[in-house]
């Protein structure tokens, strides 16, 4: 698997549409700490290193389909993946070549980014606001939801062969699970009790007495959507960039989901006949 | 005989559909087989499973010796290069690039040896002229050095004339010879172009509706086709023996038929064979596409 490793690392790094995801990665990493610092001048506002700096992946979310498409659906549609089982390369070899390779990418696309913030954040933005350690364990936390993104586009795009359908596969799950840990979120953000409200008497607003919030969730059900907010991309992404992450139990279920994942992707492409 | 590619009852359905039906297939080392067929005959599902793109739904394969079902076909594996009803290039990037892939994807530590594939394909003035500028032809040509790269022993061909100009196709055809006549290498080649796979193939192998109808060698094939009458007459003795007396060349084929060669005419055939009997008489075709029509329309 190692010959097969280098040789698709090889075809990543000359894939065009890689380099062209790798120069946006740099552009917004140095973009973010400029931004900041033309906010200070013009508007005294104060930006911290940390403000921004999750942008990434928000940003990734959508990147990393683009690019694991593009890659493997050329070699797919190339036809190139039929030179690496007809010279002995066993399906599960090419498979986790792919998948593998995919995570440098990934893990490429995150250095880009991070290499220009830090250089010109260090002297256009405030330090650091939170403790290094928990940055840093948000950074590792925010790393594995991009890899476990990673395997979802590879399983998809190992079994649809298409580029264009398996962008469009890939993008709609993506959003779904934006969408589906976004609404986790607001659930678990509405309050127990409403206690600002108002209603007109005589011309006048008069306070109502607080009355209990029917859309709060309530204890019983509460590990059910802290679940769904800990293990879907959109409640990892606004946990982190929010700076309020549960990051282990982000980072286990990214690692499980992964795994889990790659294994399912894995078993539907050893059945599948190619062509 | 030494056989590089056998296969013994091999069958591979998609779904309710039978692609393959106990095809049971011998491919002679050193041979160029030619693999004969209409649209949709299996020939290209065949060649995929053989080369371990899909599997089987039954039966077996083995190359060079081992079964498929041996973990060390694996490295038999590594001996075959082919080329699958398109060429299986990047086009992206230029001849050599791609060809550097390939060796990436084989392991070969180095690369002193692709300008020579380069040369023997007719590629070797790309430079760096990516895939996708490429002619038909000298796509399918990438698509066979990719093939040869590492050479392997046996090499699987699908249809590789196709779309190709006159030109082109001379140049394919005489660059088969040469990888089988100079390289040793043992090629199975699929072809509609019947005239052309009849020029460079020593074996064939004629599949109908997913089923091997017929194997034969070139000169077998050359004395099936050869010019005759086909005659079919009451008594085979008394036509043995008016034959003979007048010294013509012929072959019994079975009970009341038998065919007669050379420059002979309907009535003359008549006349001789008078006392036997003529019940039919019909001219056989002289070149694998009548024999292929013969052999498929199942009247062989």
């Amino acid at each position: 698997m190692i010959k097969l490793f280098r040789s698709d690392i090889h075809a990543l790094f000359l894939d065009k549409g890689f380099r062209i995801i790798s120069l946006f990665s740099i552009i917004l990493g140095a973009f973010m700490p400029i931004l900041g610092y033309i906010n200070k001048i013009r508007y005294d506002e104060i930006t911290v290193f940390e403000d921004g700096f999750f942008i990434f992946l928000s940003a990734f979310s959508f990147s990393i389909p683009f690019f694991v498409s593009l890659f493997l659906g050329k070699s797919f549609e190339w036809g190139t993946v039929r030179n690496k089982l007809t010279v002995g390369h066993r399906r599960s070899e090419v498979y986790f070549s792919f998948l593998f390779t995919s995570f440098i990418g990934t893990l490429t696309l995150v250095v880009l980014y991070m290499v220009p913030y830090i250089l010109l954040g260090s002297f256009m933005l405030e330090k650091l606001e939170i403790p290094l350690s928990y940055f840093l364990l948000f950074i590792m936390a925010g790393i594995l939801v991009l890899l476990s993104l990673t395997s979802l586009a590879v399983a998809i795009n190992n079994n649809i062969h298409s580029r264009a359908i398996s962008l469009v596969v890939t993008l709609c799950v993506v959003i779904a699970l934006l969408m589906i840990g976004s609404i986790a979120v607001q659930m678990l953000l509405e309050p127990e009790m409403i206690t600002t409200s108002m209603t007109m008497v005589d011309g006048e607003f008069v306070p109502i007495d607080p009355y209990p919030n029917p859309r709060h969730v309530k204890e019983s059900q509460r590990w059910i959507w802290e679940s769904i907010k800990d293990s879907t991309l959109g409640g990892q992404i606004h946990q982190i960039t929010a700076l309020e992450c549960n990051w282990k139990s982000v980072s286990v279920y990214s690692i499980a989901l992964g795994v889990i994942i790659s294994i399912i992707g894995f078993i539907f492409f050893n059945k599948k006949d190619l062509k | 005989m030494d056989f590089v590619l056998e296969t013994k009852n091999l069958s591979k359905s998609y779904g309710h559909s039978h692609a393959l039906s106990g095809v049971d297939m011998h491919v002679p080392k050193n041979s160029v087989y030619g693999l004969v067929g209409r649209n949709g005959a299996g020939k290209t599902t065949l060649m995929r499973v053989v080369t371990g793109i899909q599997r089987e739904s039954g039966g077996s394969y083995s190359l060079f010796g081992v079964d498929n079902k041996d973990k060390k076909i694996v490295k038999e594996r590594k001996r075959v290069g082919s080329m699958i009803e398109s060429p299986s290039i990047f086009l992206d990037i230029s001849a050599e690039e791609n060809l550097k892939m390939q060796y990436r994807i084989l392991g070969l530590p180095s690369f002193s040896d692709i300008p020579e594939i380069l040369r023997i394909v007719g590629l070797e003035d790309t430079g760096k002229k990516k895939a996708a500028s490429f002619s038909f032809g000298m796509k399918q040509r990438l698509g066979i050095a990719m093939a040869i790269a590492g050479s392997p022993d046996l090499l699987i061909l699908d249809e590789p004339i196709n779309g190709l100009d006159p030109e082109a196709i001379v140049e394919m055809r005489e660059l088969i010879i040469r990888l089988n006549k100079e390289m040793h290498m043992t090629i199975v080649v699929s072809s509609h172009i019947l005239d052309e796979l009849s020029r460079v193939a020593t074996y064939y192998g004629f599949l109908d509706s997913g089923r091997m109808v017929k194997e034969i060698s070139r000169e077998e094939m050359d004395k099936e086709c050869r010019k005759a009458m086909r005659v079919k007459v009451k008594s085979i003795e008394k036509a043995s023996v008016s034959l003979s007396r007048f010294g013509l060349e012929y072959s019994i084929i079975d009970d009341d038929t038998l065919d007669l060669y050379g420059e002979i005419g309907f009535q003359e055939v008549l006349k001789l064979l008078e006392n036997a009997g003529v019940v039919d008489i019909e001219k056989r075709n002289e070149n694998l596409e009548g024999f292929f029509i013969n052999t498929i329309g199942g009247k062989v």
